[in-house]
């Protein structure tokens, strides 16, 4: 996918106008929040839980040198192979020169988000294999040449009646199909899939460094098939994702459910320690861990954003936000939407692409309250802000405008004038109680959505004067 | 790149040297579970868990009910063939019902399988490697034979059991195969079983 992050401007106008977006936004959204509410509730211990997790991921990213060798010699240990990817480019290579190797013609492929982060399919294709997405959503996506708005629901911007239609002409199931007929076209043509598969390619929820085990949470079962069935499985992970023990795994586990879907557990959790054992009727023969850094060092290098590798990708911060809500993840233009790509994507990508996104915010902090792991989510979209002001990155109008605001309001004289002047032409404009004052230039687009209350005939520095006396 | 200019640049990045030292990890902490270690209330609150998420439990008293449980459930589902793992319980129930294996374990139409344990917290089935994936994962209905003094509290404890020796794959399957992929609506069966039914056994 091409990376649209500058325009986050066009985009987010773009879908505010598409009242399908819109429909389909509010539903997964607000279905995704209640459940949420629901199982945190039912948890007793949430909290003491979320403070736990992410005390762990921060302990983690603190010494994940270490983690990281143990992770590897143990999975070494067991059979496995694994390989290191310094950026996205370097990591396709790895995996396409291993399908071609092992004669894999095709792939089945479970939703992973950094594969979509390095654009895995397109070479995969290019190399002749074919992968073929089997995550239901994700599949959906595929036929469709579109891709993931969601974290955990990554077809949620499209509407049944749309993905009805792409089934009929792409798989010629009825026009008027039910949801449970296109799940079950889906089955039929994923299973033939799955038997043909000669690797499976997933992502990783967690690593355990002490065991060299991966768990890896679902519901439809795909990811199940894809780590069962094909001769050969290749997991890939981001650097950040390694927890230290097997005895972290439960409350991971459990504040990931919760979080994303509102399930006290999802349908499958895969916890899967090295290739079929001697003795085991089935299983892949080999298994390869494709460990990858693509910016996330860099990340990990700065103290005050490090903290944003916590992230296990339960997908609340999006839901909880009253930006995303609105404009989908594909306005975002990029894989990481919603508070968390408002934080990461700059990480990643270089602020200069992406200075628009920690914008995207009203910094209402629902997305550092939902935070399973505790990222503190407002604060670092301030400091990104506060960076691209630094380097200069602000636009124009921007930076003069705080410039001027800095001036005046650091000289008192120009500050009483400014707002005493400011009082007096408010109330020339005043119409019941709201500024109109659409004419006057650069005021007109603010006002056009907005209502402007007129301000108070006396300011608050005066009432604060004159009450405080006449009250003492 | 290679694994040490690769771990080395993540080293660098947190300004430290090889062999600098490794705080301890926070002390674990296992999510509570409000269930009474006493067999009768971690069956009962497993039982209900494991309706909630769609899973169709029988409770038998013997083996030989279990079997026309679940020879009943066989003929209900109308299940021409069976893929059944070599489990002892699995074994004694299904034996003398003199099953027909499909060939091929695609065309199965229910899998027989026994599980590691069951989960009171979240109502789960832990399915292990060691007897196969097919079987609870290709056909559509999964018939699953469990004595009832395998229900364990929460998964810390199932994963306790195995000690360090973790078989290849380890599943905690809780209901169900489902999604809400196409706006929000819960389907069942997408691609493992669409129908989970528990034989509970003592």
């Amino acid at each position: 996918m091409e990376i649209t992050t500058s325009r986050f401007k066009e985009n987010a106008s773009g879908a505010l106008g598409d009242s399908n977006l819109q429909a389909a936004m509010r539903r997964a959204t607000g279905s995704f929040l209640s459940r949420r509410s629901a199982a945190v509730a039912d948890q007793g211990d949430f909290e003491a839980l979320r403070a736990y997790c992410g005390a762990v991921k921060a302990h983690t990213l603190e010494y994940l040198d270490h983690y990281l060798e143990q992770l590897v010699d143990r999975v070494e240990a067991l059979g496995g192979t694994v390989h290191f990817a310094a950026d996205g480019e370097e990591a396709v290579r790895i995996v396409t020169d291993l399908a071609v190797a092992n004669g894999v013609r095709t792939v089945a492929k479970s939703k992973s988000m950094l594969s979509e982060e390095i654009h895995l399919n397109e070479a995969l294709e290019a190399a002749g294999v074919c992968p073929v997405e089997t995550d239901l959503g994700e599949y959906i996506l595929q036929i469709d040449g579109d891709f993931p708005s969601h974290i955990i629901g990554p077809a949620l911007h499209k509407t049944k009646e749309q993905i009805t239609q792409l089934f009929h002409e792409k798989l010629g199931t009825a026009a008027d199909a039910t949801v449970s007929e296109l799940t079950a076209a889906a089955r039929r043509i994923l299973r033939r899939s799955f038997l043909e598969a000669d690797m499976g390619v997933t992502g990783v929820n967690f690593a355990v460094a002490e065991t060299g085990t991966i768990a890896l949470v679902e519901n439809e079962g795909n990811i199940r098939f894809s780590t069962s069935l094909p001769r050969i499985h290749l997991a890939m992970m981001g650097i950040e994702k390694i927890v230290p023990r097997m005895r972290d795994l439960p409350a991971f586990l459990n504040v990931l459910t919760r979080s994303a879907t509102g399930q006290k557990a999802s349908s499958y959790i895969s916890i899967l320690t090295g290739s079929r054992r001697a003795g085991e009727p089935d299983g892949p023969e080999a298994f390869h861990l494709l460990i990858v850094d693509n910016g996330r060092s860099s990340v990990l290098a700065d103290p005050k954003l490090r903290d944003v590798l916590r992230c296990i990708r339960c997908g609340a911060c999006l839901n909880s936000c009253p930006v995303y809500q609105q404009v989908g993840g594909h306005a975002y233009g990029w894989v990481y939407s919603g508070p968390i790509g408002a934080v990461l994507d700059p990480g990643l990508l270089g602020l200069e692409e992406t200075q628009m996104l920690p914008h995207a915010s009203s910094l209402c902090g629902a997305c550092g309250e939902v935070c399973p792991v505790k990222i503190p989510l407002p604060e670092l979209l301030v400091e990104h802000r506060r960076r691209a002001v630094e380097r200069g990155l602000a636009p124009r109008t921007e930076r003069l405008g705080i410039g001027a605001y800095a001036f005046i309001a650091s000289r008192p004289i120009l500050w009483n004038s400014g707002t005493t002047g400011g009082r007096v032409a408010a109330r020339l404009l005043d119409r019941g109680g709201s500024l109109k004052a659409g004419w006057v230039p650069g005021l007109a687009s603010w006002l056009k959505e907005r209502d402007f209350p007129a301000p108070a005939r006396r300011s608050f520095r005066e009432l604060w004067r004159r009450g405080l006396k006449d009250r003492a | 790149m290679n694994r040490d200019a690769f771990i080395g640049r993540v080293r660098q990045a947190l300004g430290r040297a090889p062999g600098d030292p490794v705080a301890a990890p926070p002390q674990p902490y296992i999510p509570e579970v409000p269930v009474s270690a006493d067999s009768g209330e971690l069956v009962a609150r497993f039982g209900a868990e494991f309706e909630g998420v769609g899973g169709q439990l029988h409770r038998a008293e013997s083996v030989e009910e279990a079997r026309e449980i679940l020879d009943r459930l066989l003929r209900e589902h109308q299940v021409a063939s069976v893929l059944i793992t070599d489990e002892p319980l699995v074994q004694v129930v299904t034996e003398p019902l003199a099953l027909k294996e499909a060939e091929d374990p695609a065309d199965a139409d229910a899998g027989i399988t026994g599980a590691v344990c069951g989960v009171a917290a979240t109502g789960s089935l832990v399915l292990s490697s060691g007897v196969g994936r097919r079987p609870s994962l290709m056909p559509l209905v999964h018939l699953v034979v469990l004595e009832s003094s395998a229900i364990v509290a929460d998964l810390h404890t199932a994963l306790e059991r195995f000690g360090g020796d973790l078989p290849s794959g380890l599943v905690q399957a809780t209901g169900p195969s489902r999604t809400a992929d196409i706006e929000q609506t819960l389907t069942t069966g997408v691609h493992g079983p669409g129908s989970v039914q528990l034989i509970l056994l003592g």
